[in-house]
């Protein structure tokens, strides 16, 4: 009995052990070919079925015998026996119970690289600030100049006035080949350099130009780059291209660069009547920070012909052009270490309008409603000289800048306004030149001193006549008369020098600076009535000024940066005496005033993690008004508009907070980034403005006044390799609270503007892309004073399919599509379409470019204008229809 | 008994000859590129020794070295051809940055080889570790391949490093190996060692052209031991061979007493037949280097 009871225990233990061997599984299996010969050194993993990931691997020996245990605690049903080897193709299979799992694999060549071969898509190199864009992964064989791979990059927005932006930031400069040939007039370098000679577009960040400073003092900008390729580097490079087109038109272009390292240049001639505005080429997209930064506000053009703006149309769609430019930009390395460069450009234009006009402004209890039809006239003829010398080393900074520029524009506009026939003549030449000097020099306690010295003289004089005698009973008491003339001139010098001495350190660097600001101008300005018999008299007692203006400015300014991998943070703190003088003898006015300012700034920096970032900034400004805002002659700005001041100067407080955050994952091509900003301005008086039918008339109250705004924008680019596609977005929103005075009733006004955009570029397949944009902008603008509110949204769509079915043979078709809504009219719809075909005869190197712009023929355009409380609907006559046939060659 | 001994014999020709046809060397189909950065001086983090490092992929074993000295080499090669074509005098300097240090990785045989150069090559040969991978459920994407998280402790870290199951060759970067696919980044804890993963791409095979002078005759330049041979296949090179502590000495003294070490490499050039070249040499002082990436386990 005993006997039985210990075999029975020993049975039962035996079986509960070899259940529980069950339980803790072990694969078996031999992997074997398709000629049933052993697969050696296998490897064999065990996947999940659900996330296709690995949860153990054992390796088979040299007869293709495995053996791999199942992890305790996974359910075999849920696990999958994958065996894979190089040279053959992989297989999964599932678990049955404690069978062996054999495989059988079949051979395939090639496999490792087939999984690299599809991994040799577009990426980008990290190198601790710079981010590297292959040109050649972006490109595709439309592409004429590398302005258009730029727009193509994700993380790259192009403006349609050609200002460049990566991840929601300007960028303050594009070098070529690391030299900076064109300062921040860089379309011309995005509209002329071919993109075959460009190698990799860089973006570089924080990025200090001057070497004495790298790693001292912080600089947040953003720069780009082009490196050029070997080849190009040797030799002249040049597109040429010639066209001629009905009805009538002619585009040609003639270019000829060099990118050596000691000597790179961009020479080219251009000259077009299908609505490419040359002056485009010569924008300068940092010009008004670069003024802000040293303190010198130059007048503003005072007078204008009052006409209509243009339209909310891309354009080429609207300009009557007859352009024709010459741009020299001309840069030597020399030999000492030191560079040299001569910018020279030359614009002549002949533009005309033919415009049609109502507008209405609405107020508390009336309307006043005036309607125009204008043909106007552009003659420019702008020069513009630019010398600099550079020298930027380690041990010595020294750079130097003389600028020239002489322009003489005429205008011409017969105008028709209410009725009544308006004919103006206004000529407007400006001469200005300046000087910029910079020189660094570290002493031997390692600290830094600089002397700067900028010194300008901008003369602008201006005359504008009216003809036949235009509003008697305002301007001759109530007699005809034959012509009204105003001449304005605002002759002006203006320096600013200052020394500083910087301490670099480890930690924080600090920099102290004082120095001086003198600016000395004079307003002149006549309003003469020309009587029949030809005599000259003055319009009133009234309309002349004869004022001089003396600012002057002491600084002391103490800066800290600490330039930290991790914080970058900077601390500026500006205190400043300003003593302005003003007086003009005619209204016996002479007043000075002296102001103590302390405007403290502040931003900081900090890397959340390798790519990403938090920046915050806050500012204080105090601006005070200048020479415009105290003449108390009456200037007649434009024919509808008699200005004058009877105040003193405008005194604002400028506070501005704002806070970003930046998303960058390079790998994958992923970037977005938001922004959010506050400003807040306090004012010490408000312009008032009386409005009747036939013109306005303007004072300056002294009521102090606030004006708020809330900024938010956000953009995001990605670039999906599954799809082959850069996807984009952005969307900005603007609140902004404001009063305005009008016919002595105060009137309080929000206006709200939101911006989306969003776009996509595809590569469908080796010879077909597209892309698709989409604009909307929406305005809406509120009274809280119980007055009506008014809507304006426009949508506009734009999509472009490329078709190459050879390397010689192009095809493009794009279109572009505008909807207007607004509340109380009916939705406003243009649709344009455009048509190119290029074709490359090999015999001569050269392409011909059949090009059909606009061939749908649309000629008038309608678009209606929300600002405040004034309503605008306008007509537009258009070009229309151009054919354009153009020969294109290299050099 | 003839006829036995004439059996065993055929038996073991065909044996070595089984076995040379095995011994067709690998050749590598996929190269992955590594930015290196190792913190030598923990008193000085912010600046890594940093270097451009490859990993040659065979089917099953793989070749770990400098990126850096490769480019080096084949634009002194493409240099010397410049002026050998040229005729007469040559002087060229032969400036190189990266590390002379290889790792070969042959997974089937468990072995692990490694090169040094010291004027001269030398060969030291190991076992190849076995690590004890914990593999996680962690997933990222590195440009296009899919790889998967592992972690172990080896050598007195501990390593995170990403395999990719799609390149099924167990190979990774320096005396990483094991996984069911290969490293393509790893890094240690500490982030002292890190081997970030810049780019992979296809080999392309095709041997060096040899450098011939003007009548024809084949110039072997003084360092550079691979010779005319195709990088992409992975066979350890000619060397002395030597073990790790025997090697740890020459380096010892090398950085003593330079000039004892030249001679030898006079000594080489000599036995080539070529004329005795006027060496001159110097050891930079070396920076603080207080951080191995190898730490002993207490």
């Amino acid at each position: 009995m005993m006997r039985f009871m210990r075999s029975t225990l020993l049975l039962l233990c035996g079986l509960l052990f070899s259940a529980l061997c069950f339980a803790q599984a072990n694969i078996r299996g031999a992997v074997k070919d398709s000629t049933g010969k052993a697969v050696s050194f296998t490897t064999i993993s065990l996947k999940n079925k659900t996330g296709n990931l690995i949860v153990a691997y054992a390796t088979a020996d040299n007869k293709g015998v495995y053996s791999l245990a199942v992890p305790t605690g996974l359910n075999p049903d849920s696990l999958l026996v994958e065996a894979r080897c190089i040279g053959y193709k992989s297989q999964a299979k599932a678990i049955r119970g404690a069978a062996p799992v054999d495989f059988i694999l079949k051979a395939s060549v090639n496999e490792l690289q087939a999984v690299v071969v599809k991994s040799n898509r577009p990426f980008l190199r990290t190198s601790g600030d710079t981010l590297s864009y292959k040109v050649s992964d972006f490109s595709n064989p439309q592409d004429r100049v590398i302005g258009d791979v730029i727009r193509k990059l994700p993380g790259i927005a192009v403006a349609a006035d050609g200002t460049i932006s990566y991840n929601g930031k300007s960028i303050s400069n594009l070098y070529i080949g690391g030299d900076n040939l064109l300062d921040d007039k860089y379309n011309i370098a995005t509209k002329t350099i071919p993109q075959g000679v460009v190698d990799q577009v860089q973006v570089i960040q924080n990025h200090q130009p001057i070497k004495m400073l790298q790693n001292k003092v912080n600089s947040d900008d953003v720069a780009l780059n082009l490196t050029i390729k070997k080849g190009a580097k040797l030799q002249l490079v040049g597109q040429e291209s010639i066209g001629a087109g009905l009805p009538g038109n002619y585009d040609e272009d003639l270019n000829a660069m060099m990118f050596k390292d000691q000597y790179k240049a961009i020479n080219y001639l251009k000259g077009n009547n299908t609505g490419d505005d040359v002056q485009n080429d010569f924008i300068s997209h940092n010009q008004s920070a670069y003024l802000q930064k040293i303190n010198n506000d130059p007048p503003a053009t005072v007078l204008s012909l009052g006409t209509v703006n243009t339209p909310n149309l891309a354009e080429n769609r609207y300009l009557f052009n007859q352009s024709a430019a010459a741009s020299l930009n001309n840069l030597v390395n020399l030999k000492k270490g030191g560079q040299l460069k001569v910018n020279l450009s030359y614009v002549h234009d002949n533009q005309r309008q033919d415009y049609r006009e109502e507008t209405q402004v609405y107020l508390p209890n009336d309307t006043v409603r005036f309607s125009e039809t204008e043909r106007n006239r552009f003659r420019p003829d702008i020069l513009h000289g630019q010398l600099t010398l550079n020298v930027n080393k380690d041990k010595y900074y020294l750079n130097d800048i003389l600028v020239t520029d002489y322009s003489r524009k005429a205008e011409y506009s017969a105008l028709n306004t209410n009725g009544t026939a308006v004919n103006q003549v206004f000529n407007d030449n400006t001469f200005n030149f300046s000087n910029e000097f910079n020189l660094m020099q570290p002493l031997k306690s390692n600290n830094i001193i600089e002397f700067y010295s900028y010194l300008n003289h901008t003369s602008e004089p201006e005359n504008r006549s009216i003809q036949p005698g235009f509003n008697p009973a305002v301007f001759n008491n109530g007699n005809p008369y034959a012509q009204l003339n105003q001449t304005v001139n605002i002759p002006t010098w203006f320096t600013n020098n200052y020394f500083s001495f910087k301490i670099p350190s480890d930690f924080i660097t600090q920099s102290y600076r004082t120095g001086f600001v003198v600016q000395s101008q004079k307003l002149e300005s006549n309003l003469n009535v020309v009587q029949f018999n030809n005599i000259v008299t003055p319009q009133s007692d009234s309309s002349a000024n004869r004022l001089s203006w003396n600012r002057r400015k002491l600084y002391a300014e103490a800066a800290y940066d600490l330039p930290g991998k991790l914080l970058k943070a900077n601390l500026t703190l500006p205190l400043s005496l300003q003593q302005i003088g003003y007086s003009d003898s005619l209204y016996t006015l002479n007043k000075s005033l002296t102001r103590l300012y302390f405007d403290p700034q502040f931003r900081v920096k900090y890397m959340v993690s390798v790519e990403n970032f938090i920046t915050a900034l806050y500012n204080f400004r105090n601006v005070i008004g200048n020479i415009q805002d105290i003449y108390h002659g009456y200037i007649l700005q434009d024919y509808r508009t008699l200005y004058a001041n009877n105040a003193d100067l405008t005194e604002r407080k400028d506070q501005t907070a704002a806070l970003g955050f930046n998303y960058r994952k390079a790998l994958v091509l992923f970037f977005w980034s938001v922004n959010a900003s506050y400003d807040h301005v306090s004012a010490n008086n408000i312009t008032s403005g009386i409005i009747s039918n036939n013109f306005q008339q303007r004072i300056v109250l002294p009521f102090q006044n606030v004006t708020n705004s809330w900024t938010a924008n956000g953009y995001i680019s990605k670039y999906s390799f599954a799809l082959r596609t850069t996807f984009s977005g952005g969307v900005v929103w603007t609140s902004n609270h404001s009063n305005q005075i009008q016919n002595n009733a105060l009137l309080p006004y929000n206006t709200i503007a939101t911006n989306l955009n969003a776009g996509a570029e595809t590569k469908v397949s080796d010879h077909v892309t597209c892309s698709y944009k989409a604009n909307l902008n929406q305005t809406s603008s509120y009274s809280s004073a119980d007055g009506p509110t008014y809507h304006i949204k426009q949508l506009v769509q734009q999509a472009e399919l490329n078709y190459n079915p050879s390397d010689n043979l192009q095809f493009k078709l794009s279109g572009e599509h505008y909807i207007t809504y607004q509340s109380q009219a009916n939705e406003l719809k243009y649709f344009f379409a455009d048509a190119s075909m290029k074709f490359r005869i090999e015999k001569w190197k050269t392409d011909l470019q059949l090009d059909a712009n606009n061939f749908l023929n649309v000629k008038t355009y309608n678009a209606l204008n929300l600002s405040a409380n004034t309503f605008t609907a306008s007509s537009y006559t258009l070009p229309g229809r151009i054919v354009m046939l153009r020969m294109i060659f290299n050099l | 008994m003839i006829m036995k001994r004439c059996l065993a014999i055929c038996a073991c020709l065909l044996v070595t000859l089984q076995t040379a046809i095995a011994q067709k060397p690998d050749t590598a189909q996929v190269l992955v590129h590594y930015k290196f950065s190792h913190v030598r001086d923990t008193n000085n983090r912010a600046h890594p020794y940093t270097e451009n490092m490859v990993l040659f992929v065979g089917k099953a074993s793989g070749n770990y070295k400098s990126y850096d000295t490769q480019l080096q080499n084949d634009l002194y090669r493409r240099q010397l051809q410049e002026q050998v074509s040229a005729g007469g005098n040559f002087r060229l300097d032969h400036k190189i940055t990266g590390s002379g240090t290889e790792y070969y990785q042959f997974i089937n045989d468990k072995r692990l080889v490694r090169k040094e150069m010291l004027i001269n090559a030398y060969i030291i040969n190991d076992v190849l570790s076995t690590i004890n991978w914990h593999i996680s459920n962690n997933t990222a994407n590195f440009g296009e391949l899919h790889c998967q998280k592992a972690t172990c402790h080896f050598k007195g870290r501990d390593y995170t490093a990403w395999f990719c199951p799609d390149l099924p060759v167990h190979v990774g970067p320096w005396k990483l190996n094991g996984l069911p696919g290969v490293i393509v980044e790893a890094y240690d804890a500490k982030k002292e060692v890190v081997f970030k993963f810049d780019r992979v791409e296809k080999a392309v095979l095709g041997a060096r052209k040899p450098i011939k002078d003007r009548h024809g005759r084949t110039i072997i330049p003084l360092d550079d031991d691979a010779g005319d041979t195709d990088p992409n296949i992975i066979q350890v090179p000619n060397g002395i061979k030597t073990t790790d502590k025997e090697f740890e000495k020459l380096n010892k003294a090398m950085h003593k007493d330079p000039n004892v070490l030249v001679q030898s490499m006079a000594a080489k050039a000599q036995n080539s037949g070529g004329p005795k070249p006027d060496i001159d040499t110097k050891v930079m002082p070396q920076p603080p280097f207080n951080n191995p990436i190898e730490i002993p386990e207490k």
